[in-house]
């Protein structure tokens, strides 16, 4: 064949192989695409289960954190294996340390940064991101070595070695003179034993020279600092931020070379001095007995850093600089955008308005647009969140012992306008409303039954809270389905409460192994293993769940507030929610009656019960006095307004 | 000639793609907000993005005990042009404390950008029918778009990059390279190709048909191709499959 035959061939193959293409593609896409937004409107279909070898590289992505099915990969054995063999199998693979370690990421609103890149000798550097939140990392280790997966809430969380080998000690010159290379006399040190004896001569300046002592403390410090970095800590950047500023009742050794102006004298220099050093030796010491690993391949071998010290403030907090950085306080927002992060992170509550009763209490601020009712929709919930910031000004920085607040737009708040600022989370008693609210049997808000006394009214008291509460641990299930199955699948709510129920989800030493029964429940379920999934079809049903059960988006809503009242059409509405049958219409839908008795077309039900929900009217709105969660209402307002779309996909005399 | 006129072809129908696809997902454009979908990697219709190609061909065509597999990024294989704007290509971009998928509806734009990509990378698994061994060379490999050298310690040195590929997909590879025996033998050496570099799925058994037919068939042009023509266009056309292209 000549050249020219063969240039013409390839131009026509290669035209028809890319319009060929093309069309796949296009056709592909719109297969891939159909049923992307179709609503939650039905319970069931007839979807194709996964190809076993389809459903295999879905999983192998998913536990192997993106790398799929490889060359190494036996397909024919796995193929001949039970899956639920398959997915403990992969769960072995380093890989899924990573994999969860991505979801804890995604869970605190982090996902998509890089974990680690390959080093050039072989093995892995874990990214800056990977410890700036220090408790996703060890929650992940949790899962993968067996412990606590609720470390994610730590409110301590632990550092880590960030590098796989320890630094051979470098000698820095002698001991005398201002130790630089070369400084001849004396032996030479080792940097620790430099560091050392720059805190003997700080202190030894105490008597002579407070003020210059003070400044050589600090400096022998922030030395220190760099040489745990070396080593491999990874908060020792923080200890120069962390260890030095004004003392808190709770860190009263806090270094702080000046207050008021007026420096500190040797003797009240001399106590927290002796604490630092201690503190740093300490680390010296935990870092000692915390080896690194030959070589980093997964989380695994990442070792964390134990170290608890009275008199000072925790080195590692749950949020780093990042987050003081992309959420700050400011003058006119306060701290409003940390409690919006909270809520949607630990409470998958995106601040949907919610309906509440007027005339709440808004504090003794006169604060107009927090306290008008239909703002309070949000601000009930918003703002006692708020309040647990309410002493963290820029950077985080704790500032609660200095009556003043300086906010990242470089405002502060002193004295009268401080207290004023305060007096927004302020009860007539002086108390602070703080913390988790939601609204109680009286239609009021009022703070979840679970906070307790002993949490206070302060962040830490959202640490000690979180793992106790029901609300983040559903809402962490939740997120883990959404990360699984998909985000814009619609899952039975009560199904998923089963999976979290019989893995046994809740905090303690085996909830890792749980977190692992729940994503391989989640994994083997009939939603992850249908082929092109339709996004608004429920394809698991809970265990013993009734032929008439109510559409799966809505179920859980409508049984848990709705169906106690509504049962019966001869009872209140003469609507009857405990019972989802096909209607004299020819379509599915709830027993609903006039008032006259006769029987509601499907559209006119609906629309009735999505005018009650909506009501701004406080005496025809439901529930009754009461007010659905925020996600609860939004999910069934979307629910009931796509289906009464003109034409929702699927038939509407289908469940 | 040959090359130019097929990729002209190709980019031209890519682009026909890429307008198909928007229609196909003009409910995504509706709703903007499918980035949590995304994020799963179980997001449906959407460009699943430089990541996660890159570890999918990472992990089933390289050698994993080479140290240079792990850094792969089939952003960087069309050299820095592409490479500054691998956004468009689907990657995440963070927003406050949130992080969001960008990119990742198809586009004649970004699918225009793919098919670049994928082009070279089907041109570099040509040459290796050429050069043999077991690394595979992408030409314009790398993040500069500088013409000046590149210092060793800032781009690896010289644009360009090998990687190794695993033994048995080099094989497959090679095996494509040589391309003997009769139909029934052709078939087998292209369904031994499509399953290392696709997957042995179900959903694809139709695309693997015609794979099979366009390439292995007699009669077909891709037989007496040169063999580094046919290589590339069977990357190509796998590639920009939407099974691969696409999330599921």
């Amino acid at each position: 064949m000549s050249a020219r035959r063969v240039s013409i061939g390839l131009r026509c193959a290669g035209l028809l192989l890319a319009l060929s293409g093309a069309v796949a593609l296009g056709s592909g896409a719109i297969t891939a695409c159909k049923g992307a937004d179709d609503g939650a409107s039905s319970q069931d279909s007839a979807e194709t289960v996964m190809d076993k070898a389809d459903w295999l590289d879905k999983t192998a992505r998913l536990l192997r954190n993106g790398d799929g099915l490889g060359p190494r990969d036996d397909v024919d054995a796995l193929l001949a294996m039970d899956p639920g063999a398959v997915v403990d199998q992969f769960m072995q693979d380093p890989r899924f340390g990573d994999m969860v370690l991505a979801f804890n990421q995604f869970y605190l609103s982090r996902s998509g940064a890089q974990l680690k890149t390959p080093l050039p000798g072989g093995g892995f550097s874990y990214s800056f991101s990977v410890f700036e939140l220090p408790q996703a990392l060890a929650s992940a280790q949790a899962v993968v070595r067996g412990g606590n997966y609720f470390d994610l809430y730590s409110a301590t969380p632990t550092a880590f070695r960030t590098s796989a080998s320890r630094p051979l000690p470098v000698v820095t010159g002698g001991g005398g003179g201002d130790g630089g290379l070369g400084d001849g006399g004396s032996p030479p040190l080792t940097r620790r034993q430099r560091i050392e004896k720059n805190f003997a001569d700080a202190t030894a300046k105490l008597a002579t020279d407070p003020k210059g002592a003070c400044s050589d403390f600090q400096e022998a410090v922030f030395t220190a600092g760099s040489e745990l970095s070396i080593e491999g800590f990874s908060h020792a950047n923080d200890l120069s931020e962390r260890w030095f500023g004004v003392p808190t009742p709770s860190s009263p050794n806090t270094l702080n070379c000046r207050i008021g102006g007026a420096p500190l004298t040797a003797d009240e220099l001399r106590g927290p001095f002796s604490v630092i050093q201690a503190g740093i030796e300490a680390l010296f010491a935990a870092m000692d007995a915390a080896p690194a690993a030959a070589a980093i391949n997964s989380i695994a071998d990442l070792t964390p850093v134990p170290f608890q010290f009275d008199g000072l403030p925790p080195l590692v907090k749950p949020f780093g600089e990042e987050f003081w950085a992309v959420l700050p306080a400011t003058s006119t927002n306060f701290q409003r955008k940390r409690a919006a992060y909270i809520l949607r992170t630990y409470f998958c509550d995106d601040l949907t308005p919610n309906s509440i009763p007027s005339t709440v209490d808004a504090g003794g601020q006169d604060e107009k647009h927090a306290s008008n009712p239909n703002c309070q929709a949000c601000h009930y919930r918003l703002d006692p969140m708020g309040a647990l910031f309410r002493n963290l000004g820029a950077g985080g920085i704790d500032q609660s012992a200095q009556n003043k607040i300086s906010f990242s737009d470089g405002v502060t708040f002193a004295d009268d306008q401080f207290q004023q600022y305060l007096s927004q989370w302020r009860n007539s008693d002086g108390s602070f409303r703080a913390g988790k609210y939601v609204i109680g049997p009286d239609g009021q808000p009022m703070r979840d039954p679970a906070w307790l006394e002993t949490d206070g009214d302060t962040l830490d008291g959202l640490w000690s809270y979180l793992p106790r509460a029901d609300a983040p641990r559903a809402c962490l299930t939740r997120r883990l389905a959404e990360y699984v199955l998909g985000g814009k699948q619609v899952y039975d709510r009560d199904w998923l409460s089963q999976v979290a129920r019989q893995a046994k989800f809740k905090p303690g030493p085996q909830s890792g192994a749980a977190f692992k029964a729940m994503v391989k429940a989640l994994v083997l379920s009939k939603t992850f293993s249908t082929q092109d999934p339709k996004a608004g079809v429920c394809y698991d049903q809970p265990a013993n769940a009734p032929a008439n059960r109510p559409p799966c988006a809505v179920a859980n809503i409508v049984a848990n507030q709705c169906a106690d009242c509504h049962s019966s059409v001869l009872a209140r509405g003469h609507l009857d929610l405990t019972q989802w049958t096909l209607q004299a219409d020819g379509a599915f839908s709830w027993p609903h009656n006039d008032d006259a008795g006769n029987p509601l077309s499907r559209t006119d039900s609906l629309q009735r019960i999505l005018d009650r929900i909506t009501s701004p009217d406080p005496d025809k709105r439901m529930p009754f006095q009461r007010s659905l969660e925020s996600a609860d209402l939004e999910t069934f307002k979307t629910w009931l307004t796509f289906n009464l779309s003109p034409s929702p996909p699927g038939s509407p005399a289908s469940p | 000639m040959k090359t130019t006129t097929f990729r002209f072809a190709a980019l031209a129908a890519a682009a026909v793609a890429a307008v198909a696809s928007i229609f196909a997902c003009s409910r995504s454009e509706e709703s903007p907000d499918t980035a949590g979908a995304d994020i799963s990697g179980a997001a449906v219709g959407q460009i699943r993005g430089t990541a996660a190609i890159s570890a999918m061909l990472r992990t089933r065509m390289l050698d994993d005990t080479d140290s240079r597999s792990a850094s792969f990024a089939v952003e960087s294989v069309g050299g820095g042009g592409i490479f500054q704007l691998r956004s468009q290509l689907g990657a995440f971009s963070a927003a406050g404390t949130q992080t969001a998928f960008q990119g990742g509806t198809p586009t004649p734009f970004n699918m225009a950008l793919w098919h670049q990509l994928f082009a070279r990378f089907g041109d570099a698994m040509g040459e290796f029918c050429t050069s043999g061994g077991t690394d595979v060379t992408f030409t314009a490999y790398g993040t500069s778009t500088s013409t000046f050298p590149v210092s060793p310690s800032i781009d690896g040195g010289a644009r360009g990059r090998s990687f190794r590929l695993f033994p048995t997909v080099a094989q497959k590879i090679t095996d494509a390279c040589t391309f003997q025996g009769d139909e029934t033998a052709r078939r087998a050496t292209a369904s031994a190709l499509f399953d290392a570099v696709m997957g042995r799925g179900g959903s694809l058994a139709d695309d693997k048909a015609s794979f099979l037919t366009t390439f292995a068939a007699d009669g077909s042009s891709f037989v007496s191709a040169a063999p580094n023509e046919r290589v590339s266009s069977m990357f190509v056309a796998m590639l920009l499959n939407p099974h691969f292209l696409l999330s599921n």
